[in-house]
Parts: C-alpha cells; sequence; structure tokens
C-alpha cells in the first residue's frame, strides 16, 4: 500500500516538472517607523513565495519578477503595508504601529487565509509570544493567551505532561486533548518533545467551520503548529540562551519528629494500646528529617538555539539546533533534548514548487513520578517519618518498617537516588510535498509525510531498597516503536471574477495509517546490582516476555469551497469524509460538514464615515466533527489470553475477552458559533467574543454489563453532553510613544452538562477512585462531578453519638450527613460534593515598553472549580502508619473541641468527603521579566540583541493545600484536578540572551 | 493548453482515486490477539480452552490486591475471626460487624469471577465437542468443564441464594437482562454437572497435570452439596467411594498441609495452584501481625485475627493449635524474638519473599472424612464407620478417640471437629449457615462483639453494581 502510494507520489513529481526560469529585477529600500529604522520586517513579493528581511538600518533588497510587482511588508507589532513598486527599484515604506493585523496570514486547515477573510474561530499565536518566557513544551505557549483554551501543566516534572482543553470536554471515554498537527502531520503526540523555539505559529481551531476539515479528529479542536522556514535575503543567523534556577515554590507542613512521636503515642493511647515512644525520645529525637528538604534541590536549566535560516528567491534554507537540559527538583528527575530541523523550500520552476520539513529529536527523560497510588517518591517525601534518618551510620537507607506499624515505604531520598527509570525518545518526523500550478490559480499539492517514533524504557530498581529487597532487584527493558505515515493530495483553485466574487475552492483524498508495535522484559533475582538493566539475562527470575502490536488506519476525502462576494460577505463550506479501521464493519465511514457565514459591516457604506471602528466582523458557524480517539479494535470481539499452573509448568488459556459490537461508530459533536471581531480607535483596540453550543451525541462509552453475561463492559455509543460557553479577548494599546504600553485580556466561561447516559440513564462511577468511588456521571451534572460523603463535624460527647446516625461512634470521630435520613451512613449518603470544571479562566498580559526596556507580565488565573485533594486520606484520616499534615496539633481532644480533625488513634474510618474537596481556584504569576534591547548602529555586527530576566511562577494565590492547584496525577478524562501525592512546582528564575546576527 | 489540465487532472484522479479497495485498507486485523472464529479447532485449541476456566480460580485469591474477598467474605462474619486493630479497611469491619452493604466490593467481585469462570466453562461445552480429536481427552475436558461449572454455582448459591442459571456462552449482547432462578434449579445443574463429570475425570493425577480436576475432587465436591442439602444417605456414600478409592490420605503432619514443600500432597484434593513465579499467591499478607518486621519484603496486613472464644477452643494437645496460632517469632532483621496477640499461622508461607508459591487447597481429605462421620452419624448414628472417619483426623492432631455416644453429641463433635481441623479454609461461615449454629448458641443473634447477626443475614446481598445493571434481578430481602 505504502509503496504503491509513494510510487504514484513519485510518478507525480517527475510529471510535472517542466523547464520554465524567471524574470530578474533588483529592488532596494528602507523601512522605517515613525521613530526610526525597523530591522527584520518581512518584506514579500505579493502573489509569490519571494521575500526577505530588513536589516540593521531597515535596508533591504530584493529580486522581484516584474517591474509593476506590490511588495507587501509586515512586522508584529505594525500594521501591514502594500507597496506597488511600479516600475520603481527603490522604495521606502513607514510604517504606522498597530496591534491586529487584518492582511497578515493564518493558517487554517489545508491551506492558509487573511485574517480578514476567517469566517471561523481561530486564534493564532507567534513566535515572539511562544518565546516570551521559557518554556519546555509547545503547549505551554497557549496558556493564559488564548480564550476558551484551558491548558494544565499536570506534573511540574521537566517534560511533564500538559493537558489541553479546547471550549471543555466533550467525551466520556475518547480523548479530551485537541488534535495536533505539524508541518501537515496529522495526529501527532509527545508534544513535549518538540522545540518550542522552532515554532513560527500556533492556531488553536475552535468552531465546527474551521476544524470539520479534520472530520472525524476535529471534534475537540485543532492546534496547527507551523515551523520557521527560510526567507529570502541576507543570511539571518540567531542564538538564543537561557540559563534558569528552580526552587521549591511552597512546602507542606508536616509533623516533626516530636510532634510525630507524640501524636503517635497518644493513637495508641486512644486505642487501648501502649504507647512506643518514652519521654525521653520525644525530648530530644536521634534525628529530626525534614523530606522535603532532602528530596529537592535548587535545579539547573539551560536551553541553548541556534538557527539559520536563508536563501534566495529559487532555494531557502532554515536550520536549527537545539539543546535543553533541565533538571526537575525533586532529587534525579531530568529531562535532556536535543532538536535538529531542516525546512527547505525549492522553486524547482516557475510553476513547481518542492518543500521539504524534516526534523529529528532524541530525549532523554529521567523519570521519577511513575507508579501513582504506590509508595513513590512524591509520597514518601510526605509520609516518611521524621525520625528516621536518610541512611544510617552503616550506610543503609531508612525504610518506614524500621518503626513498628509502619507502611514500608522507602524514603525518598534512597527512592530518588536508587532506583533509574530512563525513557529515550528517538523522533524523525518529516513531510515532504510538490506544489504545482496546473493553470492560472489551479495548483496540485501532493504530499507524504511521516513521524517514527521510538521509546525505549530502562528501569532497575536495586536491592538495596526495601520494595526490592526480597526480589534482590528488578529490571526491565522495553520498546515502543511508533511508525505513521500520511499521503495527501489536494487541488485547489482560486478565482476573481469581476473585481467582486473570489471564490477558493479544495478537494482531497488522503491516506494515513498507524502502527505500533512493543515489547518488553523484566527479570528479578540480581545477585549483584551492578548490572541494572543491562544484562537480564543475569537476574534468576525472569519474567516472560511480552510484545503487542496494533495499527489503525484512515482514508478521507475532504473539500472547501471559500465564496467572497465584495470583500463583505463571507461563506465557507466544509466537508469531510472519513473512513476508519476503528469501527465496526458496518460503520466505517462518517461525513462531517460545516458551514460559516461573516459579514465585514466595516465595509459597508454607511460605516465609511464614522472614524470610530476601523473594522467590524460578525461571523456565523454551524457544523458536525467527530471523536474517533478510542483504542483499536473494540468493534470486534477477541479472546483474551489467561495464565493457570499445571503440573507446577506455566499453562496458557485462551477464554472469552471481548464481546463484540459490529455497530461501532464515531461520536459527533455538532457545534454553533457566533463571533464578533472589533477593531476600533485607530486599532487601538481590538476585541473578539465568541459564543458557542455543542452537543456531543454517540458517546462513545464503556458500558457496564450484567456480570452474568460472563463480562464487565461493552464499548457502546450512549449518551449525550453539552457544552456552552463564551469567550472574549480584548487587545489594547494603552500609550503609544516613548513609553508603549499594551495590554492582552481574555476570559471564558463554560458549562458542561451530561445529557443522556445509556438506555435507562443509570449513574456511571468512572473512577479513577481511591478508597470510595471519586467521580460520577450523571444526567442533568457536568463531566468531573466529585462523589463522596458529607461530613459534618465532630461528634463532641456521647449525648451527639446517641442521636446520630452513627450509635457506634465514639466522641471525636467524625460525623457524616444522613443524607437520606435511613438512620445509617453507608453508600448511600454519598452524593456529588464538587465539580472540577472551573466557572471561568482567564489570562492577563501586559508589556511596557520605555527606550531599550520592555516589562513583561504574565498572570494566569482559573476560578471556581473543585480539585479532590486525596492526600489527607493518608496524611490525617489516618495515623502511625506515616507522618501527617501539621494540622493534627489542631486534633480533637477532650480539651480541644475541634470540629474539624477526629482524634487520632490506630483504627481510622476512611472514605472520601467534603473533606476532600477543596477550591482549585488559583491566581499565578506565570511570567515576570525585564527585557534590555541593545540596537544596532549603522555598522554594528548583528541586527538585533537582547538580555532578560525572568521569574515564573512569581505568585501563586490559592486556598488549595496541596503544592500546587493545577494539578491531575491521574491521566485520563476523570483524573483532572484528582491529586494524589503531586510533584511539587517549582518557582524558576531565568536569564535569556538572544542574538540575531 | 487547455485539453492539458485536464489531462493532468484525469490522470492525477485515475492515479489517487484508483489505488487500492478502500474496504481493504480500512479492515482490522488483530495480530496480537484471536478472535474466536479462528479457534476452536484442535486439541490443543480444546485444553487452551479449559485452561481458561482453570485460571479464573485464583483470582478470587490474588485477584484484586492481595486476595482478601474470600477471607474477608468466609471468615470475618464468623465465630472464628476478627477485624485486625491499625487496619483501615472498612470493608472487613462492615462484614465482621453483619453490616452486609450491597456496595462492598468482595460481594461484586465474587459474582463477578464466578460469573466470567461460568462463561468460559459454558464456552468450552459449547465449542469442544465440535473439536475432532482423542475421545478420552476430549471427554475428560467437558467433565472438568462441568466439575468447574459446579464449584462456581455452588459457592454462589451458597452465598448468594437462588442466582440466574446460566449454560451457555455469551455471544452477543442484546438480552442480558436475566432474572434469579430458584435454589433448587441450580442445585439441580450442580449435582447433574458433578455426576457427569465425576464419569470422565481420571481418579488420578499424573505429576505433569496437578492442578487439573480428579474424580475423589468431583465426587466430594458432590459429597459436600449433598450434606448442604441435608442428604445423608448420599453424602455418606459419596464420601466413602472416595475414602475406598485409596487414592488419599492424612498427611502425618497437620502443618504439611500448608507447606509448599508438600504442596500437591496426598491429602490435597482440588488445590487452587499458585507459584511465585508464574503467578504467586499473597494471602497470607492479611494474616501476618501487622508490620511488625517478621517477614521481609511483603506486606504484613495483621487484617484477619482469630477470636479469643474460638483461641480457647482448642483442646490440651491438640497438634492443630500451633500450626493454626503464633504468638511470637523471630523479626526478620534478626533483632530478636517478636511478641504479640495471637494471630493465625498456618498461611504464613516461612520461605516467602515477595509472592509466595503457597497453594489455596479448596478440598482436602480430612473433610472427605468428616463429611462421611456427619453424613453416616445422620443416618445410623454413631457407628463404628463414623467413629472411625473422626478418629483418623483426631489421631493425627494427636487426641484420643470420641466420647460421644449418641447421635446428638456425635454431631456436636463432628462440628466442633470441623471448626478446628477445617479453621480458617472458607469452610466455617457455609458451617454455621447450614446447622444454624455459632460458637456460643444459636447462629440467628449471634453477637460477634461488633454486630448481631439477623436471619437474613444468612444470605449476602446481590452486588449492587449487578442490580444496576440489571432490573430484573431482585436484591435478597432486608438489604
Amino acid at each position: 500500500m505504502l509503496k504503491r502510494l509513494l510510487s504514484s507520489s513519485l510518478l507525480w513529481i517527475i510529471f510535472l516538472l517542466g523547464q520554465e526560469s524567471f524574470g530578474q529585477i533588483s529592488v532596494q529600500g528602507t523601512i522605517k517607523d515613525p521613530s526610526g529604522p525597523v530591522p527584520g520586517a518581512n518584506i514579500i513579493v505579493k502573489g509569490s513565495n519571494l521575500g526577505t528581511q530588513s536589516g540593521p538600518g531597515g535596508n533591504f533588497t530584493i529580486s522581484v519578477p516584474e517591474a509593476n510587482a506590490v511588495l507587501v511588508v509586515s512586522f508584529i507589532g505594525y500594521k501591514t503595508e502594500e507597496v506597488s513598486l511600479a516600475g520603481r527599484t527603490s522604495v521606502q515604506v513607514t510604517l504606522q504601529p498597530g496591534q491586529m493585523n487584518l492582511e497578515e496570514m493564518v493558517v487554517v486547515g489545508y491551506g492558509a487565509q487573511k485574517r480578514k477573510d476567517i469566517t471561523g474561530s481561530v486564534s493564532s499565536i507567534n513566535a515572539e509570544t511562544i518565546q516570551s518566557r521559557p518554556i519546555t513544551s509547545a503547549g505551554e505557549a497557549i496558556q493564559g493567551r488564548v480564550p476558551g483554551v484551558q491548558v494544565m501543566n499536570n506534573s511540574a516534572a521537566p517534560g511533564g505532561n500538559i493537558s489541553i482543553r479546547i471550549r471543555g470536554s466533550n467525551s466520556i471515554s475518547a480523548t479530551n486533548e485537541p488534535l495536533y498537527v505539524v508541518d501537515g502531520i496529522i495526529g501527532v503526540d509527545g508534544l513535549q518533545y518538540i522545540n518550542p523555539n522552532d515554532i513560527e505559529s500556533m492556531e488553536i481551531l475552535k468552531d465546527a467551520s474551521s476544524t470539520s476539515i479534520y472530520g472525524a479528529r476535529g471534534a475537540n479542536g485543532v492546534v496547527l503548529i507551523s515551523t520557521k522556514r527560510g526567507k529570502a535575503g541576507k543570511a539571518q543567523i540567531s542564538y538564543s540562551g537561557q540559563f534558569g534556577l528552580a526552587t521549591m515554590a511552597r512546602k507542606i507542613p508536616m509533623l516533626n519528629a516530636s510532634q510525630y512521636m507524640q501524636m503517635e503515642n497518644e493513637a495508641y493511647t486512644n486505642s487501648g494500646l501502649k504507647p512506643q515512644f518514652t519521654q525521653a525520645q520525644i525530648a530530644n529525637p536521634e534525628f529530626d528529617t525534614d523530606w522535603q528538604k532532602e528530596a529537592t534541590r535548587t535545579a539547573f536549566r539551560q536551553n541553548h538555539q541556534l538557527g539559520i535560516y536563508g536563501g534566495n528567491e529559487q532555494n531557502r534554507y532554515g536550520v536549527a539546533l537545539g539543546y535543553l537540559d533541565e533538571q526537575g527538583i525533586m532529587l534525579g528527575s531530568q529531562l535532556n533534548r536535543v532538536n535538529m530541523r531542516l525546512n527547505l523550500d525549492n522553486q524547482v520552476t516557475k510553476k513547481l514548487k518542492v518543500s521539504t520539513s524534516l526534523t529529528i529529536n532524541r530525549a532523554k527523560d529521567h523519570k521519577i513520578d511513575t507508579d501513582n497510588g504506590g509508595l513513590n517518591a512524591s509520597r514518601a517525601m510526605l509520609e516518611m517519618f521524621p525520625f528516621l534518618p536518610v541512611k544510617y551510620a552503616d550506610g543503609t537507607y531508612s525504610n518506614s518498617s524500621d518503626h513498628p506499624g509502619g507502611e514500608g515505604t522507602d524514603n525518598p531520598v534512597a527512592i530518588l537516588t536508587e532506583i533509574k527509570d530512563i525513557h529515550t525518545i528517538n523522533r524523525v518526523m518529516g513531510n515532504l510535498f510538490a506544489e504545482y500550478e496546473l493553470a492560472q490559480g489551479l495548483k496540485l499539492k501532493v504530499s507524504a509525510g511521516a513521524d517514527i517514533h521510538d521509546t525505549k524504557r530502562n528501569y532497575y530498581s536495586p536491592s538495596t531498597l526495601r520494595r526490592s529487597r526480597a526480589d534482590r532487584g528488578y529490571a526491565l527493558v522495553g520498546n515502543i516503536n511508533n511508525f505513521s505515515w500520511q499521503n495527501e493530495n489536494t487541488l485547489s483553485y482560486n478565482k476573481l471574477i469581476n473585481n467582486r466574487h473570489e471564490l477558493n475552492l479544495l478537494a482531497g483524498i488522503t491516506w494515513q495509517k498507524f502502527k505500533r508495535e512493543s515489547v518488553e522484559a523484566s527479570s528479578r533475582g540480581f545477585n549483584d546490582n551492578f548490572f541494572q538493566f543491562n544484562n537480564l539475562g543475569v537476574g534468576d527470575r525472569p519474567n516472560p516476555p511480552q510484545s503487542n502490536a496494533y495499527q489503525w488506519s484512515l482514508n478521507s476525502y475532504l473539500g472547501r469551497i471559500n465564496y467572497f462576494l465584495d470583500d463583505k460577505y463571507l461563506f465557507t463550506l466544509t466537508t469531510r469524509v472519513d473512513g476508519s479501521s476503528k469501527f465496526g464493519a458496518s460503520n466505517k465511514y462518517g461525513f462531517f460538514p460545516s458551514g460559516a457565514f461573516a459579514w465585514r459591516i466595516s465595509q459597508e457604506k454607511f460605516m465609511q464615515k464614522q472614524k470610530l471602528i476601523n473594522d467590524l466582523k460578525f461571523r456565523a458557524s454551524y457544523g458536525i466533527t467527530g471523536n474517533q480517539e478510542v483504542g483499536v479494535y473494540q468493534s470486534i470481539s477477541s479472546l483474551s489470553t489467561f495464565t493457570y499452573i499445571v503440573g507446577g509448568q506455566r499453562a496458557i488459556g485462551l477464554g472469552p475477552g471481548t464481546v463484540p459490537n459490529p455497530g461501532l461508530k464515531w461520536e459527533k459533536t455538532s457545534q454553533t458559533d457566533f463571533g464578533i471581531d472589533l477593531s476600533m480607535l485607530d486599532n487601538r483596540i481590538t476585541f473578539t467574543a465568541d459564543a458557542y453550543y455543542k452537543e456531543t451525541r454517540d458517546l462513545l462509552l464503556n458500558t457496564p454489563l450484567p456480570f452474568t453475561t460472563g463480562y464487565s463492559s461493552i464499548f457502546k455509543n450512549i449518551g449525550k453532553v453539552a457544552n456552552k460557553g463564551i469567550e472574549l479577548m480584548v487587545s489594547t494599546e494603552n500609550t503609544r510613544g516613548a513609553v508603549s504600553w499594551t495590554t492582552d485580556a481574555n476570559i471564558s466561561f463554560n458549562r458542561n452538562k451530561v445529557l443522556a447516559l445509556g438506555p435507562e440513564g443509570d449513574d456511571i462511577y468512572p473512577g479513577p477512585n481511591f478508597v470510595t468511588e471519586t467521580n460520577i456521571l450523571r444526567v442533568g451534572k457536568p463531566i468531573g462531578s466529585l462523589w463522596g460523603w458529607t461530613r459534618d463535624g465532630i461528634f463532641q460527647n456521647v449525648e451527639e453519638v446517641k442521636n446520630s446516625a452513627q450509635p457506634n461512634a465514639q466522641p471525636g470521630d467524625i460525623r457524616y450527613k444522613d443524607m437520606n435520613g435511613d438512620g445509617a451512613i453507608d453508600s448511600k449518603d454519598q452524593a456529588i460534593i464538587g465539580n472540577t470544571n472551573p466557572k471561568y479562566i482567564f489570562g492577563l498580559s501586559n508589556r511596557i515598553s520605555y527606550k531599550k526596556f520592555t516589562l513583561d507580565l504574565q498572570i494566569q488565573g482559573v476560578q471556581g472549580n473543585d480539585n479532590m485533594n486525596l492526600n489527607p486520606i493518608v496524611l490525617e484520616d489516618r495515623q502511625t502508619q506515616a507522618n501527617s499534615y501539621a494540622t493534627l496539633l489542631d486534633r480533637w481532644t477532650p480539651e480541644n473541641p475541634s470540629n474539624t480533625i477526629a482524634k487520632v488513634r490506630k483504627n481510622s474510618d476512611l472514605r472520601l468527603s467534603t473533606r476532600h474537596v477543596e477550591s482549585g481556584a488559583f491566581i499565578r504569576g506565570k511570567n515576570l521579566s525585564v527585557s534590555y534591547r541593545f540596537t544596532p548602529e549603522e555598522r554594528n555586527w548583528f541586527r538585533s540583541a537582547n538580555l532578560s530576566l525572568s521569574v515564573q511562577n512569581f505568585f501563586l494565590i490559592t486556598k488549595y493545600g496541596g503544592y500546587n492547584p493545577e494539578v491531575s496525577t491521574y491521566s485520563g478524562n476523570f483524573g483532572q484536578g484528582i491529586e494524589f501525592s503531586s510533584y511539587p512546582t517549582p518557582r524558576m528564575f531565568t536569564a535569556s540572551v538572544n542574538i540575531t546576527l | 493548453m487547455k485539453s492539458g489540465i485536464i489531462l493532468k487532472t484525469i490522470t492525477f484522479a485515475a492515479l489517487t482515486f484508483g489505488m487500492s479497495s478502500c474496504q481493504e485498507f480500512l479492515k482490522e486485523q488483530p495480530e496480537s490477539f484471536i478472535s474466536p472464529g479462528a479457534y476452536y479447532r484442535n486439541s490443543q485449541d480444546a485444553i487452551s480452552a479449559i485452561n481458561a476456566v482453570y485460571a479464573i480460580l485464583p483470582r478470587f485469591y490474588s485477584g484484586v490486591a492481595y486476595g482478601e474477598s474470600p477471607f474477608f467474605m468466609l471468615e470475618m462474619p464468623t465465630d472464628q475471626a476478627n477485624s485486625g486493630v491499625g487496619v483501615s479497611v472498612i470493608d472487613q469491619d462492615r462484614l465482621d460487624a453483619f453490616n452486609f452493604d450491597p456496595a462492598v466490593r468482595h460481594f461484586r467481585l465474587w459474582w463477578q469471577y464466578s460469573y466470567q469462570g461460568i462463561n468460559a466453562a459454558n464456552t468450552v461445552l459449547k465449542y469442544v465437542p465440535e473439536i475432532k480429536m482423542d475421545l478420552g481427552e476430549q471427554n475428560r475436558i467437558l467433565a472438568e468443564a462441568r466439575f468447574c461449572r459446579a464449584y462456581f454455582y455452588f459457592d454462589l448459591v451458597r452465598l448468594f441464594g437462588g442466582v440466574p442459571l446460566i449454560s451457555k456462552p455469551t455471544a452477543e449482547v442484546t438480552d442480558v437482562k436475566v432474572a434469579r432462578d430458584s435454589e433448587e434449579k441450580i442445585y439441580e445443574l450442580i449435582v447433574q454437572d458433578l455426576i457427569e463429570a465425576e464419569k470422565a475425570l481420571p481418579v488420578t493425577i499424573q505429576n505433569v497435570d496437578q492442578g487439573r480436576a480428579s474424580k475423589g475432587a468431583a465426587q466430594t465436591l458432590l459429597a459436600k452439596v449433598y450434606l448442604t442439602q441435608k442428604n445423608w444417605a448420599a453424602a455418606a456414600s459419596k464420601a466413602e467411594e472416595v475414602v475406598n478409592s485409596g487414592v488419599y490420605s492424612l498427611f502425618d503432619d497437620y502443618g504439611d498441609n500448608y507447606k509448599v514443600a508438600t504442596k500437591n500432597g496426598k491429602e490435597h484434593i482440588f488445590s487452587i495452584q499458585f507459584d511465585k513465579v508464574i503467578n504467586s499467591s499473597n494471602f497470607h499478607s492479611w494474616f501476618l501481625p501487622r508490620y511488625r518486621g517478621i517477614q521481609a519484603g511483603i506486606e504484613e496486613f495483621g487484617a484477619i485475627t482469630p477470636t479469643n472464644d474460638f483461641y480457647q477452643s482448642f483442646q490440651d494437645g491438640d497438634q492443630r493449635k500451633a500450626v493454626n496460632f503464633y504468638t511470637q517469632y523471630p523479626a526478620a532483621n534478626g533483632s530478636g524474638i517478636v511478641t504479640f496477640e495471637p494471630h493465625i499461622f498456618k498461611y504464613f508461607d516461612t520461605g516467602a519473599a515477595g509472592g509466595s508459591s503457597e497453594n489455596f487447597t479448596r478440598i482436602r481429605f480430612a473433610e472427605t472424612l468428616l463429611i462421611l462421620a456427619e453424613a453416616e452419624n445422620e443416618v445410623n448414628g454413631p457407628t463404628a464407620k463414623a467413629k472411625n472417619a473422626i478418629n483418623l483426623v483426631r489421631k493425627r492432631a494427636k487426641l484420643g478417640e470420641v466420647s460421644a455416644a449418641d447421635k446428638d453429641s456425635f454431631r456436636q463433635a463432628v462440628l466442633k471437629e470441623r471448626s478446628w481441623e477445617l479453621c480458617y479454609e472458607n469452610n466455617r461461615w457455609f458451617d454455621m449457615l447450614r446447622t444454624n449454629t455459632a460458637i456460643s448458641g444459636p447462629l440467628v443473634g449471634y453477637n460477634s462483639g461488633t454486630g448481631v447477626f439477623k436471619e437474613f443475614n444468612k444470605y449476602f446481598p446481590i452486588p449492587q453494581r449487578e442490580i444496576d445493571n440489571n432490573k430484573s434481578l431482585l436484591q435478597n430481602p432486608g438489604y
């Protein structure tokens, strides 16, 4: 199949090659603004790919094909100017400051459009914004910048997982993450391993009109990433370096050694047992270890980027090299990443253009935060007994079972130092396309791309740790190979008729296939820890090897019509037909149409007389998109592998695994969007507002089956969920002149509601669950509803117990609300006790420039959401097995009638309740930076240079009791906002230098 | 020029659209697992199919976390076990106090594993007869499937009462809301399956087949079913067949029943197989004194402790007491002797490092003897045959012969003997139910210290999840 595609593409390239040559006229010019020359501005010959940049002093030279060509001059922060040469070979262009740039090109699915022609809801982020603060993953660039987009750094570990939601959650079982398209490669994952410095622009497509061209993968929104490409003109060499220090931003107050000992003695006494510590030990503990301090460090981060861009009208190149070395604040965690990129654009003949995007990445990720829920390091950092040392005098590590009753966790320093968990990722991603102009306005584009992505995991836990002492060391090596290829063929046609009717047509057919293969081997029983994961054969207890393979394929047909009448009335019709292997035999193909209309009111005659409004556009769109991101092979029945032991040997069984569902099909989301784009007061204020309503039906749900079938669940299309919301964004240019001050602000509101579930609308407990159920899905309530009992203070005396639903309780015990009034506290008293969806999210950025100094300030906030903090279950609700929060000092005693914290004891009542629901709202000082710009004089050796100092996470206002309110230690759709011992969030100080030659 | 464009466009269309069949491109062809359509063709497939049934058995004892469900459900509410101090698992406290909340996950797990096993057994019974293979081997595999199906239903019917009777594999999920059947119908299937099974199962099990069911296993299970039905004559004769087969005998040392070195021995009739490398057992962790450091590298949960009444009930000189209980043990780190309140010792695999190779024996010969003694007494009174059977067990425990002279006191003696001999082996709860007795008197009204047994507690509630997903299923009264 692949071969056939490649050969057909190749045939095409050969078929299209012709021999035609270029005209050459040299034009010189200078770019200025009201205060002086502007270096670095883009100059493009209109209607071509020819372009250059202005050098020091704002000068440029460009070759144009004809004497009356039009030059388009653009620069960030300025209005784009078009200059008709009309035979001139020397021009001077004065740019006017302005924010919203209506002529600038915006990348959309399978093409690019002028901002003024966009009919859908599309937000853009440019390279300057991406680089305005040090980030490791491209996703972070969007954080707080785009309305309707919530970006969550779920783990603060280097290269930690980032989760993005565009306009709320649509799905229960399939992913809610948007689709990523990098230089035309669709469905790229592992964004944390892509270099953000390579990115020229990111476009976030939000409404159905802009996403339905991605059909069955568009429902969660689409993020288009375009990397930097070379421009004609003098080669531009740039270096950027960042040097950062990260420190722990907040610590959680825990009991110290003496306090713990007292507390444990009291717990034993309260349980009628003999206390374990003597008064002498309490008064003078041998050790008093601050485990949060011992397990963390001041971490160093450095990031170097080198880029070379240049070329001429026929051949342009961009070469970039990046190196990142980021330590995490927890000992041992580290990410190293090397990125290389080569982008080429060649005008082979007048009609044939060939472009190449190629990137090679290698990343080495020392992970420490796996094994969630187990006794991992971030949990041990809080739970380890403070009266134990990191190491004893004989050099052995302490663990909590050194104290009777301890749960047996290894100490966090031991875990972080001794366990190796290294993930090495090698990735090659490339896309090659050829574009041929068949006739005036008619272009054929054929592309072939691939994403090859291998992850190797090396893991070793030595026998010096308690957890692997009995195993005598545990080693694992694993390898995952992902290979995906795509072939896309599109025809596009542009035509302007009578200067009134502009028509753009697009049609295409695409193929994509993905294959994953994995293999894993592990062994135990090492006589020496020397070998680590490098020689599994030395272990005398090998585990069975494992391997797995799966694949999916997509075949799609797409089309789009844009029709612009008088530059005033804009119409877009888009459709995609997607066929996916993942779905049932009777439902392979899905149809995803959309339509949009925009009215540029400011172009109307009656608007021409006023000066207040520069541009005003009203937009409306409706369409259907899909979500196919579920596992493979869900529609067919399978046999599972079972293991029994017969005659002392492994006996493999094959028995019922899954039950078939040939009718399985796409989740479909219909979305209506209304929007307004407004630009006024000489473009000093630009404003965008959108309101939307989305409804997802045929929700894929792993529906529980009665166990009497022998199966536990079946994947079915059941249920409906709605999201509606409002997004506002405003950019203002507050002052011009000596002090230039701009503000960008955005705020968005989303409401989510489950409309239907299953045939009978029964509640579903989707997990992740901890002790008791954490989440519930209930018709009429939002996805992300938290589930548990309601606490009603503490029993103060016997009298209160007698009159309660907990007759066996004692004074000092937690009292729960008897929700159904049946006189007993049981599972019927659980209720919805929280909602992890924010009421609104916002971002606020200010940039103030004075002479050569610029101050950047970015604030980000999430309000009205709840988190479920599971930590108090182990750190407050139970005692004697591990250390506890310092809040225990205010526990209930007959003398201290606390109404919040129960009396300490050995046997505790563990269930999720209102105590574990905390506000997850916060306002964060995302970035504060000051930079100084060196302006080059005429003959200086550089074009631009600046130095900057910045602080990330410089303040945090929250009531949340954990390290970070923006947290999730569970993966999946329902883990958001649920924490069980997370990686602490650092505060980072960075010095950066940027030079362009 | 214009014709050129058209030509190029047509060629483009022909090249791309005519590439290959789209249906073929989008067809799912799994590579790392098999779908049933391509299976059940030869004798090897038949063996894999029956292995998948056996493979459900260990799930009860290791399925979620550490396989506590059978012990929490079948020991915690008895008069022999208490919930340990310092353990933060609410379920066990609820079970100890007869507070049987339908949401308790152990009920759900037992139900789930049982029906998973029943579906796998039904799959064997449907597909294996169609395979062309050696007739003897085919009949043996079908008999094993019947044995397992009876095993699952016998537990279900005793735990929950009349449950839905499913005797065909689930092919599709159109009509899944089945109602409950009567206890009689379930017992009918169990008896029929076991009678069929004993015909084709081998009398002795070769070493390479250890773990598979034998004729003696089916017969003892059938005797136990008859005993539960109070069909005394049938129970006695089935048990006697096993005794007379000469295949089984008691270990000289009661403790050998629980040692890894002597597993699959002469007293073991049907054991659930574990191996520390292939699939280890961890249930012993629930019995170890709570984190006292007597065994390195494994969890010491201390969740199940003996009741004082039961601990004190052992007669002087009973060798079983020291196998069942201990109050001290050397610390794993060599720091000396650790002492504690009485804890259950019998499942302590002293050689375990991490997981254990210890089997869990569900049917053993001592019980066959005690079934014979009990049933014979009910039919003919305390005959020599009855006395001989119980005395074999007592002799091994280094106790004197049973002194009971009349039918009633002999019945009491056998019941007591069962409680000592088979304690913590998932029998006591069923014995309490079928005889309506607890250590202190009648079962109804028995106070465990944390709760009182009420009439309706003789059945556990149907798991809430099952009620939620099948509206045709009625909950047991009282819940």
